[in-house]
């Protein structure tokens, strides 16, 4: 049955399997009709709150659980798009995100109460809502533009120092979900993960695809996500058929799960995105879920997974580059521009699931996105050669981007932080390669001299400021080295230390 | 017993300064600092942490164990141990 709307598909299968667990955290579970009931009654709500209009963003800050889920298909139904951000974020960051994307309300858990401080009392208006353990938070502010057929906006590490909103229509979400359903197969009894927090794009599969199966979603909280024994423990208990994360999580599963000794024959699909997978680790997944069929999904958030590729078991011995990223998504166009002599070149992506762009970004709009053969393509900044076979080979970055634990981060967005510290006069932050797409985040600042800051007064003055996965992994106060034409010299800074 | 417990506080702290406390960091490194939440540790030297204890004490955690509210300080763990020890 084809939709419009997101949540349509809720409504879809609570009308075809209404008794049919939707979603199981611990020791709750809700049944489809169950989570229907409450989404519409949270709708409701919301759509009778003073102020309130169609068409506007609508904040989430909460830990995962079913609320939290029960909160984002309520804005959706309410005709609004959520903004998602992770609520052990630091709380400028998630205010400065709140403020640039001009959310008029933000669904906040009571855990997260501490956000409020980033604006002024007069300004915050917070009432009851009838979801559990959540307030309504109303920030007055002059009205600005409501996008009606806005469903997300996903913050993403940005090189201008600041993170930058991927904006995605219902039609764009819509456009990826309908092609999970061409590609894979799950139904009423499937059990998928949800690893993923709900602001990074990995959860846009686990959310909707596997509501528009009528599948059951067992929502894994933060503290257990980074636990690989419970990881390897509640595929067990939950039966989880369908399992979505990204490398680093299914390494740390076969490096500290103990996964044998438990059941998993239940595994039918394992998917991974959001960095290269070795080879080494992966054959022996292969080897531990031999029934499982595994998939490399690519791509960047602005164009969800645009490429794909299943892999082919037995992954021979020999074996040790890393396997493709595959074909283009049937949904979507692929191209390769610049390409070099080696044949490698970037790769760009054009379809109906492509981000309408970031929002009120006007550089970074322009400088990713371009029009040609009539067709509006985005650059990945990702590198690519085609193999004989036709499939795509990741070969690396255009820019200065890495993946760490999954993670996109832009040095920048480091370097802009140690800035922001007001004894700080220059910093440069660096990604040594320490060993293949294994990154270490190097951060390097000279001080009034006066004053000198200590590793961990900057240590934490980072943690303060920045998501703990950007907090570099090195901290020295030293010159920052210049090229001639007085910039900082990355490279010199990559040879001299170490 | 309180002798055991000192000693084992020794080899953790020795092996947690050694494997994850950058050199400039080193001199004020204490069996108190917090090692988790602030993120001196991320979770994957927490679970190289874990392996080592098991392997040098003995013991297993249970999957829930592993758990900043046992690992956070030098204290914490050594703590930790020696439950599980006299277990």
């Amino acid at each position: 049955m084809g939709v419009e709307y997101l949540h349509q598909y809720l409504e879809n299968s609570a009308a075809q399997y209404p008794h049919n667990n939707a979603l199981i955290c611990g020791e709750e579970s809700l049944s489809y009709e169950e989570l229907k009931i409450k989404v519409s009654d949270l709708s409701a709500s919301i759509k009778s709150n003073e102020g309130f209009a169609i068409g506007c963003r609508i904040g989430i800050c909460a830990p995962k659980s079913i609320s939290t889920v029960i909160g984002i298909f309520g804005v959706l139904k309410a005709g609004c798009g959520y903004v998602p951000v992770g609520h052990d974020m630091p709380v400028d960051r998630n205010g400065y995100i709140f403020d640039q994307c001009g959310v008029h309300h933000i669904l906040l858990h009571s855990s997260c109460m501490e956000l409020l401080k980033y604006w002024d009392e007069t300004s915050v208006e917070v009432r009851p809502i009838n979801l559990d353990g959540f307030v309504w938070v109303t920030l007055l502010r002059e009205s600005n533009e409501n996008k009606q057929d806005l469903a997300y906006i996903l913050y993403t590490s940005g090189s201008t120092g600041r993170p930058k909103g991927v904006t995605f229509t219902h039609d764009q979400a819509i456009s990826f979900v309908e092609w999970c359903g061409s590609v894979f197969d799950a139904g009423p009894n499937s059990v998928f993960s949800s690893h993923a927090p709900f602001h990074f794009d990995l959860s846009i599969l686990d959310l909707y695809y596997s509501i528009r199966q009528g599948a059951s979603i067992v929502l894994i909280d933060e503290a257990s996500a980074k636990n690989p024994r419970q990881l390897a423990a509640l595929i067990e208990t939950y039966q989880i058929t369908h399992w979505y994360s990204t490398p680093t999580v299914l390494k740390l599963m076969l490096r500290y799960g103990q996964i044998d000794r438990y059941d998993h024959t239940c595994l039918q699909y394992v998917l991974f995105a959001g960095e290269v997978f070795p080879v080494d680790p992966l054959r022996k997944l292969t080897e531990c879920w031999s029934q499982a069929r595994f998939y490399n999904l690519y791509g960047p958030t602005e164009t969800n997974v645009c490429t794909y590729h299943e892999v082919i078991k037995p992954i021979p011995p020999g074996r040790e580059e890393p396997l493709p990223i595959g074909k283009i998504c049937e949904h979507l166009k692929g191209r390769v521009i610049d390409v070099d002599d080696s044949g490698t070149g970037e790769l760009c992506i054009s379809g109906p699931a492509v981000t309408s762009g970031y929002w009120k970004n006007d550089m970074a709009n322009s400088d990713k996105f371009f029009a040609s053969d009539g067709f509006r393509w985005y650059a990945t900044g990702d590198l690519v050669t085609i193999a004989d076979n036709g499939l795509y080979l990741y070969t690396g970055r255009k820019d200065r981007m890495i993946k760490k634990y999954g993670f996109r981060i832009e040095p920048m967005e480091i370097e802009a932080c140690l800035h922001r510290h007001p004894l700080v006069v220059d910093a440069a932050v660096i990604a040594r390669e320490v060993s293949p797409t294994v990154y270490r985040i190097e951060a390097y600042w000279s001080s009034r001299k006066t004053e000198d800051i200590s590793q961990e007064d900057m240590r934490s003055f980072c943690l303060k400021n920045l998501p703990y996965y950007m907090v570099p992994d090195v901290f020295r106060e030293r010159d920052i080295p210049k090229t001639s034409t007085d910039k900082t010299d990355y490279q010199s800074l990559l040879r001299e230390e170490e | 017993m309180v002798d055991e417990k000192v000693q084992i506080k020794e080899v953790i702290g020795a092996y947690i300064k050694e494997e994850f406390i950058d050199s400039g960091d080193q001199a004020s490194f204490t069996f108190d600092t917090p090692l988790v939440s602030s993120r001196i540790m991320d979770s994957i030297s927490t679970l190289q942490l874990v392996d080592f204890l098991e392997k040098e004490f003995a013991i297993e955690f249970k999957p829930h164990e592993v758990d900043q509210d046992n690992l956070n300080t030098v204290e914490l763990i050594a703590d930790f141990v020696s439950r599980k020890k006299e277990m």
